[in-house]
């Protein structure tokens, strides 16, 4: 079965995936940093019975992972593929993660709160990606009792996710909005408008790889439809001014230069460090979006990129890897994947 | 300590990441992990405040009389320690002290959207639920998928059964 980042949608050439979470809490049970370990457990266990409870349908068959009896590796690619947090990494105790086959839908159970319900998919696909995320949880709230409140909302251990609970995001390569110096200053006004907008990999003022993340950031006063309709638009503005600036660079010849160079490297590199491989696929992704780069589908450079992290990349290959074994396996698959 | 990520002002929080395939811990101050997004309560609840956190805290106070939640145990003075919430039922315990900070994040706003429901009747699955089965199990025969037919009438079965 594919997952879900290995499929082509609308508007991926700028929104490489969509992900939608909701934060939701027992009654009656501490929050995460006031748990004792009965109750990590307890609580681990109760979300496993409701999940078993719907046997013959897909809720029932997502994979439960228990993050003490996994490896540190495999911990970490977990966090890298963004279905645990950091912090879950380094108290992995009564704590874990229930994922469906195509990983587009995980409950993080014991993290930040005791539920963490996610939803992802490929492109830019909010309405798809609540609508999974909402039947889960509204198929979860049947069997459990959430902690809510009708005036605060749903309850949170961090008050600044009262209200809906819920943060939904776009994944945005912006790199021709990037090169001009645009995106410090489209940041700072999505932050008066309540949303924000900041580096995927790394907090520098041009992250790498032009990747951004873009949520919104107010959960109350707003219902979950209307903070979606906010983001969305305000996506859309963002991905045809990027979509505008490429036409643009991508006529320059040494633009076009630096991306065939690039694409070159990728193709003939016997070693190559993950932050060196996300600049120059930054470049090949232009490429490729702007018709320059021909057989090669964005999904499959997304999907490289997704397994070229560190700890992904160790914990697929089933060995220890010393770092000069990992820029070699990193170079070798990017190699197959773009000859 | 300072702020790893400024290096001038005085860090708050610690905050845990990934940085090439190894868990990272930094130290962070209010503005730098506010723009990293950290969101957490504490640095709200000190921001435009001129004191210190001790002024929450005053000396000789007798800790019998200091308040605690029914359900976590938490005091308010932990909840302004840790930045976190001890439990669903501390937002009722300390409701009158933490509403300053929660009208600064939010505004004067209550919450619109979702609400839910349902969770107070822990085991009776709502009749949309079986009414979805029923059509679910009309398309399995139809299509032939008989395996996942059986499977779903001994499901609906076992639900009415339950329901009663
Ligand atoms: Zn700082
Ligand atoms: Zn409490």
């Amino acid at each position: 079965m594919n997952k879900w980042y290995q499929t082509t949608a609308d508007n991926a050439d700028v929104s490489a995936s969509t992900s939608i979470c909701f934060a939701r809490n027992l009654v009656g049970i501490p929050f995460p940093s006031r748990m004792s370990m009965a109750d990590r457990r307890s609580v681990l266990q109760k979300i496993q019975a409701v999940l078993s409870q719907d046997r013959n349908f897909r809720y029932g068959r997502f994979t439960q992972v228990d993050l003490e009896s996994i490896s540190k590796a495999q911990a970490i690619a977990l966090a890298e593929s963004e279905l645990i947090s950091a912090e879950m990494v380094t108290d992995t105790q009564g704590r874990g993660v229930f994922v469906s086959e195509d990983e587009s839908l995980s409950i993080a159970v014991n993290g930040e709160d005791h539920l963490l319900i996610q939803s992802k998919s490929a492109g830019m696909q909010l309405e798809k990606v609540f609508g999974a995320a909402d039947e889960l949880d509204t198929f979860l709230d049947r069997l459990l009792p959430f902690a809510f409140d009708a005036q605060l909302g749903y309850l949170t251990q961090n008050p600044f996710y009262l209200g809906t609970g819920m943060i939904a995001s776009l994944q945005l390569h912006l790199p021709a909005l990037t090169e001009l110096g645009s995106t410090g200053r489209i940041a700072h006004n999505l932050s008066r408008l309540g949303l924000t907008m900041r580096g995927t990999f790394g907090t520098e003022p041009n992250p790498k790889g032009a990747w951004f993340r873009l949520s919104n950031q107010v959960t109350m006063g707003l219902s979950e439809r209307e903070a979606l309709s906010n983001l969305s638009s305000m996506a859309g503005q963002i991905i045809s001014h990027e979509r505008e600036m490429r036409e643009t660079l991508t006529g320059r010849l040494s633009v076009q230069d630096t991306i065939f160079r690039d694409f070159g490297i990728l193709k003939n590199a016997r070693l190559i460090s993950f932050e060196e491989f996300l600049k120059r696929a930054s470049a090949v992704r232009l490429g490729i979006t702007a018709g320059l780069i021909k057989g090669i589908a964005v999904s499959k450079l997304d999907t490289m990129i997704y397994k070229a992290q560190p700890a992904t990349l160790i914990f697929d290959s089933g060995e220890a890897l010393t770092e000069e074994e990992c820029c070699k396996l990193r170079a070798r698959m990017v190699r197959e994947g773009l000859n | 300590m300072l702020c790893e990520s400024c290096g001038k002002n005085t860090a708050v929080i610690r905050v845990k990441a990934i940085v090439n395939g190894e868990p990272v811990e930094y130290a962070l101050c209010s503005e730098c992990a506010h723009d990293l997004g950290y969101a957490n309560l504490l640095f709200d609840m000190l921001t435009g405040y001129d004191g210190t956190l001790n002024d929450f805290f005053p000396d000789g106070e007798d800790a019998a009389e200091v308040k605690h939640c029914p359900c976590c145990g938490a005091s308010f003075q932990d909840i302004l320690r840790s930045g976190k919430i001890g439990c669903a039922e501390c937002y009722h315990t300390f409701a009158d002290q933490l509403a300053p900070f929660l009208r600064k994040i939010h505004g004067s706003v209550s919450h619109r959207g979702k609400t839910a429901g349902g969770g107070d009747l822990p085991q009776v699955l709502p009749k949309a639920q079986l009414s979805v089965m029923h059509q679910q199990l009309r398309e399995a025969i139809q299509s032939e998928n008989f395996e996942q037919a059986a499977a779903l009438r001994d499901k609906i079965h076992e639900m009415e059964e339950d329901g009663q």
